[in-house]
């Protein structure tokens, strides 16, 4: 892979880092440090990708790792209370979703970030997590019914089913 | 619609920041060939991982006066000069170090290492680029002509750009900086003085604790266009060689071998090992994994905290970070480094609690 495709294709990739950052990280700036020492690791260590194809899963690995480091980061040294509100952009479709989204558990959060929004094949999403593809199925079921009960709850007296 | 249209469709798009830094990285990494993006790091994540700690690293929202020359402690003690380093640490600063480069023809800055403490276990830099004319105006690796100037220290309001037309810096040039050896896997803030000359600071943990650490920095500066991109064309590389000596004080070492369990996390602590210096306590937490189904139900969170006799939790040491590695053959270490005191204790009281939960484990005090 030269360094062009590999710049072309983490570029074509840039929805997908921001929403695999945006769901783990709050801050914006933590955000962009995850992504950039992200393309530093992976642009070191380019020439040991065997198969280009792999390249976005491992990008997607070595994001989603860099995110884990930066939440340990933090954790350790923030005490609870003085964990900062998320600096939430417009979303551009529902934003009770949006919330939801972000109140679940990483653990089902991450899987239908990758496999719904992305689109991502569940061995893929699995490879990613490095977990099996019987548990990714699992977080993603237990995912959207969390999500459902979420969303089934009544807004101001008015129940709305929003995913189906 | 479908549950795949309508999440696409709830997170936001990526904001122009997280754009630009893509693109900015990806430049960088090319243009310079696997080098100097290691050292860029935002101050803002800074600012939100160090203010637990007690450590004011807030250093580009101080105030540049005129006649100000930041050295290595304005860096590590904060705008509010947090006293928490012990006064000996002012003799570990090595100001006198012979330098060799620094300059390179027709560059728009000249590079100097102004001050350094290295105690063996952690390195500090302080280096200064001084502008070549009064027409330049240097930046940090991460400042974008829109963002506010007071980002560099200045005390005008508005944007980097409108201060740059208004004092006439027509010459705006992008600074990065690195460590060329490896040696050091470096964190960087920066200041801009009243002359102009930006000033980074280098932090960084290193490892084996030689006794003299061969550095080579290497500052690498482009053009901003007015339109904020960088011409890549125009490209200078500057390089400083310098070898700074291990100077400790002759610090002392205590070892606490004593293992204990703590249960609730499934971790035993087989042995605590701190170091003293006037620039912190050095600790290593060798822990060992015991109850592989109540560690693992912490989902790597495992983590330690040291609590003073009141029960309080003790702080992190200036411009210092926490580490902690999932276990490998249930087997891990937590490193970090406290504030310093005078003397080492006899015992030490650690709490056990869950990084990601905030779920506290036992809290056990372990005799020397």
């Amino acid at each position: 892979m030269t360094d062009d495709e590999f710049a072309q294709q983490v570029t074509a990739m840039t929805q997908t880092l921001f929403r695999i950052c945006y769901a783990q990280l709050s801050q914006p700036c933590d955000r962009e440090d995850a992504v950039q020492e992200t393309l530093r690791k992976c642009w070191q260590k380019r020439g040991q990708l065997r198969d280009a194809r792999y390249l976005q899963t491992w990008v997607i690995r070595v994001l989603i790792n860099e995110c884990h480091n930066i939440q340990r980061r933090s954790a350790r040294l923030r005490p609870t209370s003085e964990v900062p509100e998320r600096v939430s952009l417009q979303p551009m479709g529902s934003s009770r979703l949006h919330e939801a989204l972000l109140s679940l558990d990483e653990k089902l959060r991450i899987p239908l970030v990758l496999h719904y929004m992305e689109g991502y094949p569940i061995c893929d999403v699995a490879a990613a997590l490095r977990i099996p593809q019987g548990t990714v199925k699992t977080r993603l079921r237990r995912g959207r019914e969390e999500l459902r009960k979420t969303l089934m709850q009544p807004i101001g007296g008015v129940s709305r089913e929003v995913v189906g | 619609m479908k549950l795949s249209d309508e999440l696409r469709n709830a997170f936001p798009q990526p904001d122009s920041n997280f754009v630009s830094c893509i693109r900015r990285t990806l430049d960088d990494l090319s243009a310079q060939d696997q080098k100097e993006i290691k050292p860029m790091k935002h101050t803002k994540l800074r600012i939100g991982v160090l203010v637990a700690a007690a450590v004011l690293l807030l250093s580009t929202i101080a105030v540049a006066a005129a006649d100000a020359r930041f050295g290595l402690f304005d860096f590590l003690r904060g705008a509010d000069q947090n006293p928490v380093l012990l006064p000996e640490a002012s003799q570990l600063v090595q100001a006198e170090v012979p330098q060799t480069g620094g300059q390179v023809e027709d560059s728009s800055f000249a590079l100097s290492m102004r001050e350094a403490i290295y105690d063996g276990e952690y390195v500090h830099i302080v280096a200064a680029a001084k502008p070549a004319s009064e027409q330049t105006l240097l930046i940090g690796p991460d400042c974008m002509l829109e963002d506010n100037a007071s980002n560099l220290g200045l005390e005008t309001g508005g944007t980097i750009a409108e201060y740059a037309a208004s004092a006439g810096k027509t010459n705006i040039q992008r600074l990065s900086l690195y460590d060329d050896t490896g040696s050091i896997s470096s964190s960087l803030d920066y200041k801009l003085e009243g002359d102009g000359t930006l000033v980074f600071i280098i932090s960084s943990a290193t490892e084996g604790s030689p006794d003299t650490l061969p550095l080579n920095l290497v500052c690498v500066s482009y053009p901003v266009n007015p339109n904020g991109s960088i011409d890549e064309s125009a490209r200078k590389e500057t390089s400083l060689a310098f070898t700074l000596t291990r100077s400790d004080l002759g610090r002392d070492v205590r070892t606490f071998a004593t293992p204990t369990a703590f249960a609730s996390a499934g971790v035993t602590v087989e042995s605590v090992e701190l170091k003293s210096s006037p620039m912190g306590i050095y600790y290593t937490i060798s822990c060992s994994v015991t109850d592989q189904e109540a560690y693992l139900a912490a989902d790597d969170g495992v983590c330690f905290r040291f609590l003073d006799a009141d029960g309080k939790i003790i702080d992190m040491a200036p411009g210092t970070f926490g580490e902690s590695s999932p276990a490998v053959d249930g087997r891990f270490a937590e490193k970090g480094t406290l504030v310093p005191a005078e003397s080492l204790p006899d015992s030490i009281t650690l709490q056990c609690f869950n990084c990601w939960t905030k779920e506290l484990y036992e809290t056990l005090t372990i005799e020397k």
